[in-house]
């Protein structure tokens, strides 16, 4: 005769190794910013055209949590000059990619991070890009980053940024890297500068 | 019987959570295998297994690799490699072993020597490389390469430079650890890796012992870090390897009659062991001189906006030897020119002389170069003349982040 008890703890344990299964693959810590590049080996920079410009260094005095740093983007985006007299562009990116191979998210379903402004009501897009968009030097954009954050629009204080990944209609399964835009319709005018810091980039 | 189902279902579980997530840290017999349908020839297949050494030679060099029982790394955990069982027991002999590989390298006839491990894994979820390496003297030397299962069919390695590289002091003769983040090894299929190869490419002879050979899925090196902590890059000291100290390629080029040849020399050097030799022979046309490259060809390129100066030491053999220096950033390198800073007598008011000399070059002084995408630095020789100059220590001195800050401010 079955001993029920150790039915019952056999069915327990299978469903808790299920479950750290699941865990293990529902969250992936990109970047907590305390190092020079990100937690998978990949490249991090800025990029810019004049006259637009933008710099990102790591901040010890602001992090989320209690201890490392944070990631501070300093932007300013202009309005005019540059290419098409568009005030040029300009944001930050962590490569995902080691070398020619792309990263597989598709098992996860979203990008997270925290995020808050030195003075709030700054705004920027967060860019995604798969093979296709790598290899033009471009991304998708998502909304607005009030859209994905709880208080509709960045503040001085820490909130976490969701992202769902179906709003970008990519190929997940070759990811290339996630970039902070300074897009010209995230500011009235198109012209806009700031300083965000952002801690903790996970897909999830 | 259902007991034994249950129990069965946990131990696949296990199993099955223990294959998904690689190890943080895994040993040469515990790395995922190659993919399947990798092709091998039939005498790799005969010939290499996982663990196994092997050695290559044109005489009269020599090299000799073997497990060792008497030298081996205390508190680290012995890991049982094919090779390193006892033929006389039936089971792996519990004792530690390490790695002795002994080279003497000649330079007559083209002569060469080097080691390797077969490893036959996929190392894609792997981001270091570490091992364990003392020295019988201190000082040995050699090249670290790896192969993928095409590269080791035309018998052509990727090598990411000298052990100097991750061990600026050298191997000595304690047990120090080294950590080689593999995206340095530029090039090879990190999903079909069948060998790590030691190459040795400076004469002399040697031993060293290697232990506790690992795989992290950690990065574990911060070379920003690092440069923070210096103050500065260091680009090359010209000392060991003719691939720069960020792992890539260095040549000189010309354009006849006009003529450049490069070579690390011990005739002259500001410190370590070599400097740069250039024997220039610039004619009334064509072009020659020397670069030295920020990314790997087809790589990505090399971020400078933290940086604000180039630096390096140069002295002449008869002095008043001239030339202009030079850097490319993506646009410039796809057009194969750089923009100029100046000859070095703009930066060395008396000229190049017999004595070592520290040219020191804003990079601002470079015009308008795009510093987020960096490409080369450049020894251009652009006067009618002929010559030999010696270069040592080529750095690249970092901002602090008050100067970075200011700099915004002030709208730089």
């Amino acid at each position: 005769m079955v001993n029920v008890k150790t039915c019952i703890a056999g069915i327990f344990l299978f469903v808790f190794v299920l479950f750290v299964c699941g865990i293990s693959y529902a969250e992936l810590l990109v970047d907590d910013f305390n190092k020079n590049t990100n937690l998978l080996g990949g490249r991090t920079s800025v990029y810019q055209q004049a006259p637009s410009r933008a710099l990102a260094i790591q901040s010890p005095t602001e992090h989320y949590g209690d201890s490392g740093n944070a990631l501070m983007i300093k932007y300013d985006k202009k309005a005019e000059g540059g290419p098409y007299n568009q005030g040029g562009w300009c944001g930050y990116y962590t490569i995902l990619k080691k070398g020619e191979t792309y990263f597989d998210a598709s098992s996860y379903k979203a990008i997270t991070f925290w995020v808050k402004g030195a003075e709030g009501a700054e705004n920027f897009k967060v860019g995604l890009a798969d093979r296709h968009w790598d290899q033009v030097g471009d991304s998708v954009k998502s909304e607005e980053i009030g859209k994905y954050l709880p208080s509709g629009g960045v503040t001085k204080e820490w909130q976490k940024a969701t992202i769902p990944l179906d709003v970008f209609f990519l190929d997940f399964k070759e990811l290339g890297s996630i970039s902070v835009c300074f897009e010209l319709d995230c500011f009235p005018g198109g012209a806009g500068k700031g300083t965000i810091y952002i801690d903790d980039l996970k897909l999830e | 019987m259902l007991k034994k189902v249950v129990f069965l279902s946990i131990v696949i579980n296990i199993v099955i959570l223990a294959q998904l997530v690689l190890a943080e840290t895994a040993k040469i017999m515990d790395l995922p295998p190659l993919p399947e349908g990798t092709v091998l020839f039939e005498e790799e297949k005969m010939f290499g297994y996982r663990g196994r050494l092997g050695g290559f030679a044109l005489p009269p060099s020599k090299i000799g690799i073997i497990f060792d029982l008497k030298v081996f790394y205390e508190g680290g955990e012995p890991e049982f490699l094919p090779e390193s069982l006892d033929e006389s027991q039936s089971k792996p002999e519990l004792k530690i072993k390490s790695i002795k590989i002994m080279y003497k390298k000649e330079t007559k006839d083209l002569s060469f020597c080097g080691a390797y491990i077969i490893l036959l894994a996929d190392l894609r979820k792997c981001q270091t490389l570490t091992f364990m390496i003392k020295g019988k003297d201190g000082g040995e030397v050699f090249e670290i390469g790896a192969n993928d299962t095409i590269s080791n069919k035309r018998e052509d390695a990727v090598y990411l430079g000298s052990v100097y590289r991750y061990l600026p002091n050298g191997i000595t003769k304690d047990w120090q650890m080294v950590k080689i983040p593999l995206s340095d090894f530029y090039g090879p299929d990190m999903s079909k890796i069948y060998s790590l190869v030691f190459e040795f490419t400076e004469a002399g002879k040697g031993t060293f012992w290697i232990d506790q050979i690992r795989f992290h899925t950690e990065a574990m090196v911060d070379r920003e870090s690092e440069i923070k902590g210096k103050g500065y890059l260091l680009l090359d000291d010209f000392d060991h390897s003719l691939v720069n100290l960020l792992g890539n390629k260095t040549n000189a080029y010309k354009r006849l009659p006009s003529e450049c040849a490069y070579e690390l020399s011990a005739e002259e050097k500001y410190s370590g062991q070599k400097s740069l030799k250039l024997t220039f022979d610039k004619k009334g046309s064509g072009w020659c001189g020397y670069y030295t490259l920020l990314n790997q060809i087809d790589g990505d390129y090399y971020d400078l906006t933290l940086y604000k100066s180039v630096s390096f030491m140069v002295k002449g053999k008869e002095g008043s030897e001239t030339f202009e220096i030079g850097m490319a950033d993506k646009n410039w390198s796809i057009i194969g020119d750089s923009l100029k800073a100046g000859p070095v007598e703009k930066y060395l008011p008396g000229g190049v002389t017999k004595e070592w000399q520290e040219v020191n070059i804003p990079l601002k002084n470079f015009g308008a170069l795009d510093l987020i995408e960096m490409s080369s630095f450049v020894i251009n020789f652009y006067k009618s003349s002929k010559g030999v100059i010696y270069i040592d220590d080529l750095k690249f001195y970092r901002k602090t982040e008050e100067d970075v800050l200011k700099e915004w401010d002030q709208g730089g």
